[in-house]
């Protein structure tokens, strides 16, 4: 790990984080290094933001050095999968405007071998609809940073129910077919209940082990 | 003796409807939206530590008009009555016109409002581009320069620890600042600057580059057509509440010791309005 570069990152020293991993990956040091250390240094953004340190564009912010960040593991990372082992639609929920844990969730499903169908932000549940019908998704990811995404991820798993798309839970809060995960800042087990989801996730790395679990691939 | 505990936005407003009162300010970007999330806990505390103030120096009574519900749940006095001002925010109060929103409001869609004080002394998304593009201080010193031609003018956006933060982080950039914003802003296509006599030069030209920012800087795609108008404010809903505010349906009224209790259906955490 490199304490300077996690603290580059939290610090949101954009062109140092940059330079930073660029020469970690030209030194020949192995990308998942680097990976771990975005996760960590993103984590403690989103605490400091947690904690009213920071805010929305300093989340912003976080998103785009996450983003060139991520471009740059991924010309280094061979991809773990050759072939599609499924189909992913994932999005921020409506009245939620953060991407900084979605944009990562992105990353890690893709270079799994999952196709991810990503719909940005501030996604009405119709939007999620139109999607799953055309995509024909395993896992549909839901995002949400705000309390206010609670009601939104309810709001676009009964939307689903209604039309079809996923089925309701069994006697024992099991859902067969298609699954919702969800995650993000304030997720708990509570919040999974709430909102009727299969399984919640607080980082993407364990995301991408429970969608691998629910294919039966991991 | 009346004592008032307000956001900061209300500066140019308070002191002329009711001269004799003791006013404390909160600052405003403690409930702004949609740059921060509401920072209730720090709010709660400066409004409290004002009503604390207010009642040491005597005052007959405490009116608290500071939009974030979350903010004032809890608050009390322990000698006077407390009037706690539980309606629109700081922008609303000023609109006169039937309500025309979802959820009651005289806001337009897409549009983005000015008074005096909010430019003064407001955090805002031109004042938080600016200090992530390098130009802190080259705005802080045009309102430097307002304040010294101002009489009574009260310019403290700068002392935002976000918006220091900003500009401390504006060397290290290489992502467009307005990408930062954007999301946030992209679906502002006016502008209107609230009237209520306290308008100078400056705060006309502040709107047209707040105009300019929102056609030129936000739009990814090329420069897109944003209005600029300046529309009359009304003190009505502010004098009604500061006058006779036990009258006033959206102005809860306590007994001392009595706690502000929870708004109905308001959550915790960080949220919308």
């Amino acid at each position: 790990m490199s304490e300077e570069f996690v603290e580059a990152l939290v610090e949101l020293e954009e062109k140092r984080a940059i330079k930073m991993a660029e020469e970690r990956l030209d030194a020949g040091e192995d990308p998942m290094d680097v990976l771990d250390d975005l996760k960590k240094g993103m984590g403690i953004v989103g605490d400091r933001y947690a904690a009213d340190e920071y805010f929305i564009p300093d989340l912003m912010y976080a998103g785009e050095i996450i983003e060139q960040i991520s471009g740059l593991l991924q010309e280094e990372m061979p991809d773990q999968e050759s072939d599609d082992i499924g189909t992913i639609v994932l999005g921020t929920v409506k009245d939620d405007i953060h991407d900084i844990g979605k944009d990562l969730v992105y990353f890690m499903f893709d270079l799994n071998g999952f196709d991810v169908v990503d719909l940005g932000v501030d996604v009405q549940s119709e939007r999620f609809v139109e999607a799953v019908d055309e995509h024909d998704p395993e896992i549909v990811a839901l995002s949400g940073f705000l309390t206010a995404a609670f009601d939104s991820m309810k709001e676009t798993v009964e939307t689903l129910e209604n039309e079809g798309l996923i089925e309701v839970f069994d006697e024992d809060g099991i859902r067969d077919g298609r699954k919702i995960m969800i995650g993000g800042g304030q997720i708990t087990d509570d919040v999974r209940n709430y909102v009727r989801a299969d399984g919640y996730e607080t980082d993407a790395p364990n995301g991408v082990t429970r969608a691998k679990e629910w294919l039966g691939v991991a | 003796m009346n004592g008032i505990v307000a956001c900061e936005t209300l500066y140019p407003e308070l002191p002329r409807l009711l001269p004799e009162a003791e006013v404390v300010y909160v600052p405003q970007w403690y409930h702004e939206f949609p740059i921060h999330t509401p920072e209730s806990e720090r709010a709660h505390e400066l409004l409290q530590e004002g009503i604390n103030t207010l009642e040491e120096q005597g005052v007959d009574h405490v009116t608290v008009i500071y939009h974030d519900p979350e903010a004032l749940e809890g608050l009390q006095t322990e000698m006077v009555p407390l009037h706690v001002y539980r309606g629109r925010d700081c922008i609303e109060m000023y609109l006169d016109g039937k309500p025309t929103g979802p959820g009651e409001e005289r806001k337009e869609d897409g549009t983005y409002y000015l008074t005096r004080g909010w430019i003064d002394v407001a955090v805002d998304s031109y004042k938080v581009y600016n200090a992530y593009a390098g130009r802190f201080d080259e705005l802080v010193a045009r309102f430097d320069e307002a304040e010294q031609s101002v009489s009574g003018m009260r310019v403290s956006w700068p002392e935002s620890e976000k918006v220091q933060q900003a500009a401390a982080r504006s060397e290290s950039m290489r992502t467009d600042p307005a990408a930062l914003l954007r999301t946030v802003m992209d679906s502002y296509r006016h502008v209107v600057l609230i009237d209520t006599d306290q308008l100078t030069p400056f705060h006309h030209e502040y709107a047209e580059w707040v105009r300019e920012f929102f056609a030129e800087v936000i739009p990814e795609e090329g420069v897109r057509d944003v209005s600029l108008t300046v529309a009359e404010g009304t003190l009505d809903h502010l004098e009604a509440v500061l006058s006779d505010p036990e009258t006033i349906s959206t102005v809860l009224t306590l007994d001392p010791g009595t706690p502000v209790p929870q708004e109905p259906g308001f959550r915790t955490g960080p949220q919308h309005p």
